[in-house]
């Protein structure tokens, strides 16, 4: 658990570098540039090294999760003992979602609850072999349902828990939804911070960054 | 394998290998004003009701009688439509000049004051539906009217448990939105929690994403039939 | 006074809540404190209590549905009408809410809260949560709404119950937050890299001198706050001292028992102990040494926030088998102190020399003893309760 990390995407790793654990990686760009699919490809990679994984499903539900993994014939559900969902948006349909399995159903304007489930998943993943991989896909939804504050306290300790327990976290946000004062407080509180334009994917660590050209295929993402 | 289905629009199912929306997501359509995004939604609902797939319309911008009008000048049929259950309408505009109709198992009177309201008529409209239906459409048209009535992040929180429940219950959804009339952070929040996105400009016609596809564009016109999306060959 | 229905509570509290008093349930994020506020009420309306809960995170369907989760009956009394919301949800949501009271927006809130007090003298309102209308209003506006709520719920003797999740707010504003409560109550998380226990403990009281105890507690449904009596591991090498050390520890009032686990292939004996020390309690449980009753270290070790590893300071061929040990009880991710015990005997190598020779890292204490001459022992433990309460 103490060993450096490597996202398993080609051309991804060779801009990033390798993680160190309790490195936290912020994912921005505008709409549809391909993060979700980033995001997703992602978590199935880092499932597929044996990784355990907590994605938490905020701009859509579990459901969603598991039909985009499949148009990419990623087969999460084989790594259900392994793979811990947070689904934020599904109770909004109104009927009363049944926690399952190591899926569990919280809500977007409830965030001191989906703090509640994110220590009792990091706790049981931290358990299991491998670096513990978190994704947050996206914390921009979150800014519809809460005071833009508030957000980004529930980002400083999302991202605090996961670099405690010595994992690694992607979260994924679209640039332009907040105001200027919140949108550049953001990338401050993350190690690494990723763009993707709808071209171009930069990653910038410390000050320093590369970039690669990049395209979104029926295999996944297609970095450099 | 993605899953999609006959968006309505002729030319552009042709362009995409025969079906085009993909099935169970949520379409944004959106542009600037009168470039046909309502045409757009009202060849969705026909290409529906013609494969006997019920379409729930959300209509904000036009109250019933003008919604007719609309999609009968097109060619389409919607008294029938609405006869077989294959078109439900909640007619959020309609009560504000005026006493609504009576409501039958098809039509639901609203409000855009009151989207709670609309969201209670909707839950009414997918019980009745899916009793008898595994797959259905809906169209929100549009967007713009209901932010003009409403908070804008509001409307935004009611578009995603709209999309939930429509996804739920196992619709395909579409969605009408007036580029640069709300705030551009809330605009950008629209596109983000869309799955598809097709912007239309008055001659031209882009797929800004879809799920499984490229981006694309191609030229379209309006005549008499609604929206001919024009492909070489 | 007015009890709490919080197993330990009001022990802590001298009998439970004065009649009017406010009282906050202030919690790190990650810690689940809903329970504590919906305990307090449901075991008032069963007294006979009026009450309301004021709610931004949830609408009231999903908070009925959460009382049934916990096995109490919410439903009757809100048709009898001695309990209502106040939904600040539902609205909010664009959700239909025919509560006797809604909060359409947060410039309302200040004036339904006070008409829904106004409905419940001698009640109990929760307000549910505090944190989210920080965010909303601001700092200074939401201290001026709670101190108007506070002064009417103590005119008219009601007890305010807040639940606010304590993030990265200004310490000044947290402190001036709760200046306003009679009662401020602390819920924290006992971590070791990942949240391994919840406990709570009374920071401050009007009316009464709390002690700084802190009580580990769980959720469960049904049921709801369960005060947590954890398990404290006691392992090391054969002939160690482990059983002499438990036996040291333990509160003289239990005796220490022996006991067969028959549930595994062979008898295995065990050294169990009760302990209550400066307000915390815990089972003792020595592990046996033998390598044969390692799989039992495993299934204990899940629920233990704390061991002790002992060794054999004179024996240093044991180290490793010590070392072997943390590993298998899952001591790496529990906060744990080595004994370096036998420190009377000749030979007995030094802290510093053992540490060496584990190759032992410097974030794990090793604390010298000698349990045959009496000493070490309880600096051992307050050693342990530091590593476990400290963080």
């Amino acid at each position: 658990m103490s060993e450096n990390y490597s996202t398993g995407i080609a051309g991804l790793d060779a801009i990033l570098g390798e993680l160190e654990p309790g490195s936290i990686m912020l994912l921005t760009g505008p709409p549809k540039a391909g993060k979700t699919v980033l995001a997703t490809e992602f978590t199935y990679r880092a499932l597929q090294a044996g990784n355990p994984c907590l994605f938490i499903a905020a701009e859509y539900g579990y459901r969603d999760l598991q039909r985009n993994t499949m148009a990419f014939n990623w087969f999460i559900q084989s790594f259900a003992d392994k793979l811990h969902v947070i689904d934020l948006p599904t109770g909004l349909a109104g009927g009363r979602p049944q926690d399952s399995g190591n899926v569990r159903y919280s809500a977007l304007q409830n965030t001191t609850d989906l703090m509640v489930k994110v220590g009792i998943s990091t706790r049981s993943l931290y358990l299991e072999e491998g670096t513990m991989v978190s994704v947050f896909d996206s914390a921009s939804i979150l800014l519809a349902f809460n005071p833009p504050k508030l957000v980004m306290r529930v980002l400083k300790a999302y991202n605090d828990r996961v670099r405690e327990a010595g994992g690694i976290a992607l979260v994924v946000y679209t640039e332009g939804v907040a105001e200027k004062d919140i949108e550049d407080e953001i990338p401050g509180l993350f190690d690494v911070h990723i763009h993707m334009d709808g071209s171009v994917m930069s990653a910038v660590r410390g000050g320093e960054g590369m970039e690669a050209p990049y395209r979104i295929t029926d295999q996944g993402v297609n970095v450099g | 394998m993605i899953v999609r289905v006959p968006s309505g629009i002729r030319g552009l199912d042709e362009l995409m290998g025969g079906v085009s929306i993909p099935e169970n997501t949520v379409t944004l359509v959106y542009g600037p004003p009168k470039v046909g995004k309502s045409i757009f939604a009202y060849g969705f609902t026909a290409g529906g009701a013609e494969m006997d797939e019920p379409c729930l319309y959300i209509s904000a911008d036009y109250g019933i009688s003008d919604l007719k009008r609309n999609m009968m000048v097109l060619g389409m049929d919607p008294e029938s439509y609405m006869e077989k259950e294959l078109l439900y309408v909640i007619d959020a505009i309609s009560s504000i000049s005026g006493p609504s109709r009576d409501e039958g198992s098809t039509y639901f009177s609203s409000s855009v004051h009151n989207p709670t309201d609309i969201m209670v008529k909707l839950g009414v409209a997918i019980r009745n539906i899916t009793n008898r239906y595994n797959m259905f459409r809906s169209v929100l048209d549009s967007l713009t009217t209901l932010m003009a009535f409403n908070d804008e992040m509001l409307i935004v929180r009611v578009l995603t448990a709209y999309i939930m429940r429509i996804k739920e219950a196992g619709g395909t959804a579409m969605v009408t939105y007036t580029e640069g009339s709300a705030d551009p952070k809330v605009e950008t929040m629209l596109k983000a929690v869309v799955d598809n996105i097709i912007h239309l400009d008055g001659s031209e016609l882009t797929v800004e994403a879809m799920v499984g596809t490229g981006r694309f564009s191609a030229p379209y016109t309006i005549d008499d039939s609604g929206i001919r999306v024009l492909h070489e060959g | 006074m007015k009890k709490t229905y919080i197993p330990k509570l009001d022990d802590l509290l001298g009998g439970g809540v004065k009649e009017g008093a406010s009282i906050m349930f202030s919690a790190s994020p990650g810690v689940d404190y809903e329970a504590f506020g919906y305990q307090m009420l449901n075991g008032r309306l069963e007294e006979g209590s009026a009450g309301f809960i004021f709610t931004n995170v949830g609408e009231p369907e999903s908070i009925i549905y959460e009382f049934r989760s916990y096995g109490w009956d919410i439903e009757s009394r809100i048709e009898n009408g001695n309990v209502f919301f106040v939904d600040g949800s539902s609205p909010f949501l664009g959700m239909p809410s025919d509560q006797r009271y809604t909060v359409n927006d947060y410039s309302e809130i200040k004036e339904v809260v006070l008409r829904a007090i106004d409905d419940i003298p001698g009640g109990i309102g929760v307000i549910n949560n505090l944190s989210v209308i920080i965010d909303y209003l601001g700092n200074g506006e939401t201290l001026e709404i709670v101190e108007a709520w506070n002064r009417r719920a103590s005119e008219l003797e009601v007890n305010l119950v807040y639940l606010f999740t304590e993030w990265d707010y200004e310490q000044e504003l947290i402190d001036r937050i709760r200046e306003t409560m009679d009662c401020v109550v602390d819920l924290r998380t006992i971590e070791e890299r990942v949240i391994i226990g919840q406990g709570f403990m009374v920071a401050n009281s009007a009316w009464s001198e709390p002690p700084s105890t802190m009580v580990l507690f769980f959720v469960v449904q049904p049921g709801g706050v369960k005060v947590y009596v954890p398990k404290i591991l006691v392992t090391g090498p054969y002939n160690s001292g482990k059983s002499s050390f438990v036996r040291a520890i333990a509160t003289k009032s239990v005796s220490v028992d022996r006991k067969a686990l028959s549930a595994f292939p062979t008898t295995i004996a065990m050294d169990i102990g009760h302990l209550e020390y400066k307000g915390f309690m815990a089972d003792i449980f020595g592990t046996p040494g033998q390598e044969r009753f390692d799989m039992i270290l495993d299934v204990l070790s899940r629920e233990a926030v704390g061991a002790f590893i002992l060794v054999d300071s004179t024996a240093p061929e044991t180290f490793a088998r010590a070392k072997e040990m943390i590993r298998k009880t899952r001591a790496e991710a529990i906060p744990k102190v080595v004994v370096a015990n036998k420190q009377d005997l000749p030979g007995a190598l030094s802290p510093e020399e053992i540490r060496e020779k584990m190759k032992l890292g410097a974030e794990v204490p090793i604390v010298p003893a000698s349990v045959t001459e009496g000493w070490g022992v309880m600096e051992a433990l307050d050693t342990l309760l530091g590593l476990i309460y400290g963080g």
